[in-house]
């Protein structure tokens, strides 16, 4: 498999700049900026309480920051209406952390159901590509017509990101994608995700504590701390930073190697 | 059966593909993904039929704007077609990218769903129902066992009992249903005493109306309405807060606590509502005649103090034959409120069906048992 890094000159699809987050008198983030370049692999790393999930959830247009601009795939959120944001959405994916799949429908259906609700393909294409995406996130055929219930919690993460390809985003969010895994199965989801990243092009930006995922599994990683992030690079780089934060983060870790 | 693609879909340009016949090449053009191809993927089988069979046709994507994953399907199923009339599909002029997306989805190979789990015949239906219902009706006797042999030895060490949970799920179920139950009982006091005061005006018998009043209000309409009023209000409420304690772990949670969630949770609401439910219905008697009294006294003109005398004089009989119903609601409302929030199993749709079949059965119930009170009493002659 051709790892390739994305050239420098790649365009930007997401750009933050002086982002704030602020609840009551609490301050999340304070004049953050983030620039990530198409297709590549970004870890959003932090300890607790940082804010991370909010980070995220401002990326992913659940919830306007409290000020600063959001520039997805070129476009300033602020300024978008409803029908634009709902079209931009749809150009995003978001994998929760705990699979969030409707538990009423199968697998299939779930992964389908972005498909029924926004495209006209006839059911028999649907269908096929509810396959296809649940074969990508590599889950077994047999699969598609259980329901969340009957699935080992690996199995929800794999149909919680063969739903968040449906529509073939250009950016996937994940959400602590490799928690609750065992370390072989985490590190097969890495090469899953690398490898959807090589083929489809997609950008990917990813919360995560799974450190082999941080030095592996990933081009840059992004460093909260100071409600800002603090440092944006590739995790080797981090790693020789002597960022109080930074040397706490990475120092307290046991590494497997 | 075509439906509207969300407004979002309306920013496609739709994928095209055009049969040029002199030159034998199919020209692609749109966007080739999920929300541009749908229209082109309804008519592929038509377009292509005008394809000569065992022709060489070649695919020029060029200008193709965009293709995802949905396109290379597409594209896919245009080969099939073609392959099916004898023709083949030249796709050597895509660019390396659709070339690679197309490898992608041929890779993943077999697409067809599996088929699904055969659906029971008949004969299968019945059994799977008769074993639905019987092993309903065992889970049913564990709980109804397991709370009772975990409440008689409480009740007779009260002071092991959880006080602070009981009292505040009496708050809860009793104090909270005050005003709604007080104004459901006033109204239908008014009711029936207006109703029926009318007919015993054209008899000139509305000095009966107070006896009337106090015999229905008494033995049954007070502790049905009150009863009907809780089974809606706290037993379903006792059914959606368990389930969602069973949907969130935290039940399972108290187990490996090793405190006992019956104990925790289901005695003290049973016991919670066996105390309010009698307190509430004495109050929903007071208010029901006061309404009835009220018209009795308005509209028909019925003298006060006779009104109060009549009512004085009825048997005390009718009251203990209504109060006496009011524990037994209690505890059927109450144990099949939790009954059903602990078969919630894992789903939140689980949770909504709960709290409705709740609500269902503690009605049903409470209905039929006032049936056999009625009946019982009679043959009594109470």
């Amino acid at each position: 498999m051709n790892h390739h890094t994305p050239a420098q000159d790649a365009p930007a699809v997401i750009e933050v700049h002086g982002l704030s987050n602020r609840f009551g008198s609490k301050v999340v983030h304070e004049n953050l900026d983030l620039c990530v370049t198409k297709g590549s692999v970004i870890a959003l790393v932090g300890g607790s309480g940082t804010g991370k999930t909010v980070l995220l959830n401002n990326l992913v247009l659940l919830r306007p920051p409290t000020t600063g601009t959001v520039r997805l795939l070129g476009q300033d959120t602020a300024t978008l209406n409803l029908e634009q944001l709902q079209a931009l959405q749809l150009r995003l994916g978001l994998m929760f952390q705990m699979g969030a799949l409707f538990t009423s429908l199968s697998v299939l259906e779930n992964v389908c159901l972005p498909l029924i609700e926004h495209t006209d393909l006839p059911k028999n294409l649907r269908e096929e590509l509810g396959m296809l995406k649940i074969r990508l996130a590599g889950l077994p055929a047999d699969a598609a017509h259980k329901r969340p219930n009957e699935l080992s919690g690996g199995m929800v993460k794999r149909a919680a990101l063969a739903r968040a390809l449906a529509l073939d985003p250009e950016i996937l969010f994940l959400d602590e994608p490799t928690s609750g895994l065992d370390p072989v199965g985490a590190r097969a989801f890495d090469a899953l995700v690398n490898e959807l990243r090589d083929l489809l092009g997609i950008t990917v930006f990813q919360i995560t504590h799974d450190l082999d995922s941080i030095l592996h599994g990933v081009d840059k990683v992004a460093f909260l701390a100071r409600k800002k992030v603090l440092a944006f690079a590739p995790a080797a780089e981090l790693m020789q930073s002597k960022e109080p934060e930074l040397v706490e983060y990475f120092n307290t870790r046991p590494t497997q190697e | 059966m075509h439906r509207k693609p969300s407004t979002a879909a309306a920013t496609r340009t739709p994928a095209l593909l055009t049969w040029q016949a002199e030159t034998g090449v199919l020209l692609a053009s749109g966007d080739w993904d999920a929300r541009g191809g749908g229209d082109l993927a309804e008519r592929l089988d038509k377009l292509l039929s005008i394809v000569p069979k065992k022709s060489h046709v070649q695919l020029n994507t060029q200008q193709v704007s965009h293709m995802d994953t949905a396109g290379a399907l597409l594209v896919l199923q245009v080969r099939d077609l073609l392959q099916a009339r004898g023709a083949t599909l030249d796709q050597s002029a895509l660019s390396d990218d659709q070339q690679e997306l197309i490898e992608l989805v041929q890779r993943v190979g077999e697409l067809t769903p599996p088929a699904e789990p055969p659906r029971l015949n008949p004969l299968q239906n019945i059994g799977k129902t008769t074993l639905d219902v019987l092993s309903n009706a065992y889970d049913t006797l564990v709980f109804l066992g397991e709370v009772i042999t975990r409440t008689l030895p409480l009740l007779l060490q009260p002071w092991r009992l959880r006080w602070r949970e009981i009292v505040n799920e009496i708050q809860a179920a009793g104090s909270r249903s005050v005003p709604i139950v007080a104004l459901l009982t006033f109204l239908i006091g008014v009711v029936i005493a207006y109703q029926s005061g009318v007919t015993m005006q054209q008899y000139g018998a509305t000095v009966f109306l107070p006896d009337m009043i106090g015999i229905i209000t008494l033995r049954e309409m007070a502790p049905l309405i009150t009863a009907i009023v809780v089974a809606g209000r706290t037993g379903s409420s006792y059914a959606a807060a368990i389930g969602t304690m069973k949907v969130t772990q935290e039940v399972d949670a108290l187990r490996s606590l090793a405190i006992s969630p019956i104990e925790m949770l289901v005695i003290p609401r049973v016991l919670a509502l066996t105390v309010a439910l009698p307190l509430l219905t004495v109050m929903a008697m007071a208010m029901g005649l006061y309404g009835g009294v009220l018209i009795a006294y308005e509209m028909f003109n019925l003298d006060i103090n006779v009104a109060l005398t009549r009512l004085s004089a009825l048997p005390h009989s009718h009251f203990w034959v209504g109060i006496v119903k009011a524990p037994v609601f209690a505890l059927v409302i109450a144990m099949i409120g939790c009954h059903e929030g602990m078969k919630v199993r894992g789903s939140a749709a689980d949770v909504g069906r709960s709290t409705t079949s709740s609500v269902v059965q503690a009605i049903f119930w409470v209905i039929l048992i006032d049936a056999v009170f009625a009946v019982t009493f009679s043959k009594l002659g109470l």
